[in-house]
Parts: structure tokens; sequence; C-alpha cells
């Protein structure tokens, strides 16, 4: 009890916190030490919900705390900074507040745009189409989902950097929206083989869904898988046993807002279906608190070019033109054992131009020479024949959250 | 002697007096072995005698090559010709005779002489088949089979023991294989790397087309239909064919075309256009070469049951002629230009016992020209101070085309001997090609 003491004596001089929220500190802190396991664990959380304010008081507490009450504050600590790092790569949604009275269409959308940092292209919209709706604070998607909705006359479709509004009857694609993401499913194919006479039919099912989130929130990777399919009689075509993995999408670009992927099954119901009882996907979006990066330069035009971070070290052996892209081959070295691996699903190579534009590569892994290396073939298909390159960036996630989204489709007309 | 039975004992010969992989080394290498290496006595005197007679059957056709006749001359330099390797210093002689004609038609046998080498390295005829089997367990007639095509099939003997009964006589090698699987009462196959594999499930009736040494056929036939929710569903049908090849036949790249599909009513179908984006052609990884042909509806088509006719064809490419290239690798080298192909090497890397190098090979594609690959792998060796010859394996390859040219990029690398340091890098390019090329049409296929 004497640490205690002492670590409230400390909260007192810091300065801060306000009076009032000393005290509520003094009294969490107190709990935090308290024999009962449930008053420490209550304590654990409210004094992680301080938020960053309350991190230079905690910080000195721990400071002066027992080896007991110091590893508990530490646990705190790690928590708020943590919620911290989240909040810059998953940023709160905006909030979108309307009062549109037989408003024309573009007014709305230039009302809407003004309360996101996400970009809208609604020049296509004609100036006839008027629209009554009332929205309070309410996400982005569901805002512009609304909108389009509520005209019938507009629809809205996510670029990859910007959504375009386009003068199209509204429909009302399959999906899910959030506070944070769109998902849409955009089309389903349906495949069957005859081969002459042969017994087993083959059939290909696939569908093509596309996740939207806001400008600012930054997932290094998107990983999904279909986790069921029922279709029209009622037969589980596939289940979440058929896929227990999650598969890797295509690789994203910083300035991405929405991204495509497929998922796809070797049984399906067939071209002849006229409906699908249920299709459920799990989408797993990667967001990464930390990484181990490596930076090499390219401005010297000499290579090979080494890089390293205490993580794993790097080495870009040539970079250069070839017909349509910039190609590159890099070799990875793990220094220490890190938490996951070099592998081509979690490493992610960015190449910078002059002028900070980010392309992000392809990665084909080539057999390697020694055990320890890990060589890459890189291809950048979106980087311009004229830009400057300066660098290029390797980067490992070494602490991951995960913002799971499961899409439960019900009673899909395919007719 | 039949022409026939003159190349079958030359290729007796050829394989007694340099062994394949002998030869080839040694091109490579620059000293060309000669003589005969590892045979018994008993076959160097059985050849000693057939040089003999080919040295005077040699001399008569040589002589045929100054008759009055044109059409004699003409039938003289094809015979000499195909007598390969044994009629080189014969004609080597004539290159330096006073009679114009006479040395342009010995400079351009030996040509053909020399393309025929490099070809006989990729194909091959085909062997005639004769199987004559009463009540024979299927095991024994796939053993024979192989036997004489020269082939390696992967079965379980045990498995098909069932008996059966089958005559075939100097038929294609591909012809005895269909016989054999219709004569079975279950049995079918399909391409495992360069082998073929067999299965106790019967094979599909696939309209196919056996020609020579290929077999081209219709694998399946798929409909697609994408239903899409923003309101533009489109449905395709696809075409899946395949090509496959005898054992000893190695194209350096294979090209399947569709030109021409009618539906039931004989109406024909629009094909899309061919992609020329990233469609270059590379060394087939096993004997066959599969592809898929999408052929898009128009919305609102009506139901299509069958293909009244489907046509196209299937073209191999074979080499006929190599250049062979030289870097010298002492100081550093610059990019080699040789008749369209441009080679450029660099950033050559000293490591403890191996080396690597970086090799860029860019030709460009004229108009009709297939788009293969002209940096066959096999064929880059790094030489060293002593002479020694290390063939190179490749880290990273990566090719990339456009409408007018293939670049290739290949990364490679090579173990080296203590002591030892590089002193060039000898790479032979795809310099002309030769095509066998089979067409097909199928007719009434089910599209089901």
């Amino acid at each position: 009890m004497r640490t205690l003491g002492a670590v409230l004596m400390v909260l007192a001089l810091s300065g801060s916190v306000s009076l009032q929220e000393d005290g509520r500190l003094r009294e969490l802190l107190r709990k935090l030490d308290d024999d009962a396991i449930e008053v420490r664990a209550a304590a654990a959380t409210s004094l992680a919900e301080l938020g960053k304010a309350a991190l230079p008081a905690l910080e000195k507490a721990a400071a002066e705390a027992g080896a007991e009450l110091r590893e508990r504050l530490a646990e705190v600590l790690r928590k708020i900074r943590e919620r911290e790092r989240l909040a810059s790569i998953l940023p709160q949604p905006s909030r979108i507040t309307l009062d549109a009275r037989d408003m024309p269409i573009r007014g709305v959308f230039e009302k809407l745009s003004r309360q996101t940092g996400t970009a809208i292209d609604y020049s296509a919209i004609p100036e006839a189409g008027r629209v009554t709706l009332s929205l309070d604070r309410v996400p982005l998607w569901t805002a512009i989902d609304q909108v389009c909705r509520a005209s019938g006359r507009v629809m809205a479709d996510v670029g990859p950097e910007h959504v375009v509004i386009s003068p199209d009857p509204f429909i009302a694609l399959p999906g899910k929206i959030t506070d944070l993401f769109c998902v849409t499913l955009q089309r389903v194919d349906l495949s069957s083989k005859g081969a002459f006479g042969q017994q087993d039919r083959f059939e290909h099912f696939g569908a093509n869904f596309h996740v939207a989130w806001e400008k600012g929130v930054h997932p290094y990777r998107v990983m999904k898988r279909m986790i069921e399919l029922v279709d029209e009689n009622g037969i589980e075509v596939v289940t979440a046993a058929d896929n227990p993995e999650f598969e890797p999408t295509a690789p994203i670009a910083p300035d991405m807002i929405r991204l495509d992927f497929d998922v796809d099954s070797d049984r399906g119901p067939g071209p002849g279906a006229t409906r699908l009882a249920r299709l459920k996907v799990e989408i797993d979006l990667e967001f990464a608190l930390k990484f181990a990066e490596v930076k090499v330069g390219l401005a010297a035009g000499k290579f090979p070019v080494d890089g390293e971070c205490p993580e794993f070290s790097a080495r870009l052996l040539r970079f250069e033109r070839l017909e349509d892209e910039e190609v590159g081959t890099l070799i990875l070295t793990p220094r220490l054992p890190i938490d996951g691996d070099l592998g081509p699903d979690t490493v992610t190579v960015i190449l910078r131009d002059k002028a900070g534009k980010e392309y992000p590569a392809t990665l084909t892994p080539v057999p390697p020479t020694n055990e320890n290396e890990i060589p890459y073939q890189l291809g950048f298909t979106q980087a311009p024949e004229d830009a400057v390159f300066t660098e290029i960036v390797i980067r490992i996630p070494t602490e991951v959250h995960h913002e799971r989204l499961i899409v439960d489709l019900k009673d899909l007309p395919l007719k | 002697m039949r022409p026939a039975a003159i190349l079958l004992l030359l290729g007796l010969i050829w394989e007694s007096r340099i062994p394949h992989s002998e030869s080839r080394r040694g091109e490579l290498g620059g000293n060309v072995s000669s003589g005969i290496r590892d045979s018994g006595s008993g076959i160097r005197l059985a050849t000693h005698n057939l040089i003999a007679a080919q040295d005077s059957r040699i001399r008569e056709l040589i002589d045929r090559l100054l008759d009055e006749e044109i059409g004699v001359r003409q039938k003289a330099a094809e015979q000499l010709a195909e007598f390969g390797a044994a009629a080189v210093p014969a004609l080597e002689g004539l290159t330096g005779s006073p009679d114009l004609e006479l040395r342009a038609r010995a400079a351009s046998i030996l040509k053909s002489i020399s393309e025929n080498k490099v070809l006989s390295r990729h194909w091959r005829r085909g062997p005639r088949i004769t199987l004559d089997f009463e009540n024979s367990p299927a095991a024994r007639v796939l053993e024979e089979l192989a036997r004489q095509g020269g082939d390696a099939f992967k079965f379980d003997a045990a498995a098909f023991q069932d008996p059966l009964r089958l005559k075939v006589k100097d038929s294609s090698f591909w012809d005895a294989l269909d016989a054999l699987c219709r004569a079975a009462p279950a049995l079918g196959w399909d391409v495992a790397g360069d082998a073929l594999s067999f299965t106790g499930k019967r094979r599909p009736d696939f309209p196919s087309k056996r020609q020579d040494e290929f077999n081209v056929w219709v694998e399946g036939v798929r409909f697609s239909r994408e239903y899409d929710f923003t309101g533009n569903p489109r449905s395709m049908f696809i075409l899946d064919l395949a090509s496959a090849w005898e054992s000893g036949v190695n194209p350096a790249g294979v090209e399947q075309k569709i030109s021409e599909i009618l539906d039931d009513a004989g109406a024909a179908i629009l094909l899309p256009e061919a992609l020329s984006y990233g469609n270059w052609l590379e060394v087939p990884k096993a004997r066959i070469q599969r592809g898929a042909f999408y052929v898009p509806l128009p919305r609102g088509a009506k139901e299509i049951r069958k293909f009244a006719r489907v046509r196209g064809t299937s073209t191999f490419h074979f080499p006929k002629s190599y250049q062979d290239l030289s870097i010298d690798l002492r100081s550093t080298p610059a990019p080699l230009t040789s008749d369209r192909i441009t080679v450029v090497v660099r950033n050559f890397r000293v490591l403890k016992d191996s080396c690597s190098i970086e090799v860029v090979v860019s030709s460009p594609i004229g108009p009709g020209e297939p788009p293969v690959d002209r940096l066959p792998l096999g064929e880059i060796a790094l030489v060293d101070d002593q002479g020694g010859l290390h063939r190179v394996r490749s880290l990273s390859r990566r090719r990339a085309s456009s409408d007018s040219s293939i670049t290739v990029l290949d990364t490679v690398e090579a173990s080296l001997p203590e002591g030892r340091t590089v002193v060039s890098l000898n790479l032979r390019v795809l310099k002309d090609l030769v095509e066998k090329r089979v067409a097909f049409e199928f007719n009434d296929i089910p599209a089901e």
C-alpha cells in the first residue's frame, strides 16, 4: 500500500488531468490494486477508456508503482497506445446530416460530399432530379445508399479511388453496409462443363464482390473466404469446412478505397439455377498496428542496393523498365524470428516516386539459392514510364488488428 | 535401299557415334566430338562397313549433282541432305569447287543438314506401331505399345488384367493408343509430365484429330452464365482444346487457334479477337498444351445445343537453326545485336562458390510470326578459364511481349569449382523455326 500512496502523490503532481478527472484516476488506480479480481478488471477497462489524455499520468504512476501494479498499468498503457495507433489507420466514420425537401439530387450530393473526406464524383447527375430525405448523423455508406434509393434515378459505384454517382436507375445490390465498410455482390458466375458422356459433371461457381472503405482507412491486406452456399433446392453446396483458411486478395494501393475480390468453388448450382438460397462470405480486413520497414533508395541508380531493420534485411538486385511495367528482383533475409513470415501474402512492397505517389508491387516468389534468403520478382504494373522513382519500401506487419465482416445473403434471384 | 531404311540406319550410326547428350554439350562448347565412343567392337565393325557403303552412295549422289537433268540434280541434293552428318565432309570439299552451281548447291545442302540436325533434336518421325494380341491382359498390350512407341506409361499392372483383343498394323502411335482404349472395357489416359498415365476409367469420346506425331482434341465444352446484379448479364461458351505429342518430340512452342465455329443452325458465331497481350509461346512443361477459347454469346441469343462445326489449327514450332553467341565477361560486355535479336548481359556477380548473371534477349515479332521465347534455358553456359562449361540454372525468368516484340529477362546462376574464374558466357538463341501444323475440323459437338 506504500507504493500506491506514492503513485497517488505522483498523480496529484502530474497536472495533466483536471481535478475532477484526477479524482477519478485516483479512484481507478485504487481499484486496480484491489484484492478482488473483478474490481481490478473493471478498473483496467475504465482506465484504458480514459485514452490518450491519461497517458502522461499513467506513465508516471507506472514508474513509481510496485511490481504487480506496474504490470497491470503496463497492460493498460499498451491498450491505450494500440487504440491510438488503430485510430490513425481506422478512423471514425464520416457522419452525414442532411435535411432535403424536394432538393436537386446534385445539391444533395454536394452537401453530402462536404461532410466526408472521400471523393464523390456527381458531375454526371442530371440537373432535373429532385429528392426528399432527412439524415441525422448517418455513416457515409448508408447516407449514399439512402440518397440513391430515395431518388431512384441515380446509382452509386465505388471506383478504385473515388465514388461515382451515375444517372442510372437505382438497383439495390445485395451486400452489407457497416459504419466504415460497404460490401456489394456484383455478379455471380455459374458454369458447367459437359465432357462428352463423362459421368462426373464439372460445375463452377464464382461470385464477385466489391468491398469499399472511406478515404483514410488503410487496410494493408484483405482476406476472404466463402463459408456457405446453398442452392435453391436447399442443398449445401459449400460449407465453412470446405474453406477453413482465408485466402488473400489483390494488393492494396495506398489511395485505394475499393477492392474487388472473387470467391469460387468447383461445385455450384450450374447455369440453370434461378435462385440462390444463401451465400455467405467472411472478409478479414487487416490493419497493421506496427510495421517492420526497410527502405531502399533508387536515386543513385546503382545495384544491388541494401537496407535493413532489426527484423529483416533487403537487397534489391535490379530495378528497371521491362516493356510496360517496372520490374525488380528483391531478396529478403529474416534477422529475427518474425511474427508471421516473409511470405508473399505478408510482405508489402511499395514503389515511391519523386512526387510522393506510391505504387504497389505484385510479388512472385522465386526459388531461393540458399535457405535463409527469400527472393521475389517485383512487378509494378501501375507505375508510369515517365515518373522518377526514389525508393522502394518493404513492409512486414508485426502487430495486426483484424476487422471481420460476415456478409450473409439470402434468397438471391438469378433470373 | 529405301530412304526410310537409310534414315533408320543413319539414326543408329548417329546414336552410336555421338551420344545425344554428349553431342549437345560438345556443340555448345565448340569442340564437336568425333569418332566412335563406348561402343562394343561388334557394333564398331558393323558401323565401319556401313560407313564404307555410305561413302560410295554419297559419291554417287555428288556425281548426280552435275547431271544435265535438273530433276536429277534436285533429287540428289535432297537425298544428300537426308544423309546428314555423314555427307558433311564430302560436301565441305565441294564448297571450294570452281563450279559456281556446285558450290552453291553444296552450301545449300550443308545448311539443310545443319538445320535438320537441330530439328532432329526436337522432332522425330513417330514409329509405326504393330500390335497383334488375342486374349491378352491390357497391361501387356500397354507395355508393348510403350516399348514400340519409345514412350513411358504409368499404370498399375494389377488393375489392367482384363483380357482384350487388338490388331493394329503399321499405325501411328496415337491411332494405336486410340484403338487400344476402344478395345479395352475401361481404359483412359492423360498426360503426366513426359509420360502418359492410365486409369481404369473409359476415356470420353472427345472429338479428336490425330496426325503424325500429334493429337488434338476438344476436351470439354463449358457453358458459363454470368448473372450481373448491376443489370448486365452475359453468357459464353468456353471450348477447352488440348494438343499432345509423342514422346521424343520437343516443340519450342505450341499455338492453338480456332478459326470458325458454327452453331446448330449453321450460322457462324463471332469469335473474339485473339488477345495479343502476353500471348507468347514457351517451351511446354509437359507433353501437352491446353487452351481455353472464350465464345461470348450476344444477349438474348437462343440456346445452342450443339456446334455444327469447329475448325482451327494447332501449330507446333520446332527450332530449325540457332545462333551461337559467346560474350566475353572479363570486361564490361556491350549489347550484342545479331540478326534482329539483341542480347544484353549484365550484373555479373561472383559469389563464394557460384556466380550469377542476368541475360536479356529481345527480338521483334514480324506480322504472322509466332511470339516464341528465343532464349531456351538449357542453352546457356558459363565458360571458365580452363575451358570448363557450367550449365546455368534459372533464378528467375520474366517475359514481356507487345504486338511487335518479345523480351526475356533471365537471372541465372551456376556453381563454380574452387579456383576457377569465369571468362565468357555461351548462349544459343533460337533463330529460325519450322512449324508442323495440324488443321482440325470437328462436326456436331454437343454443347449440352
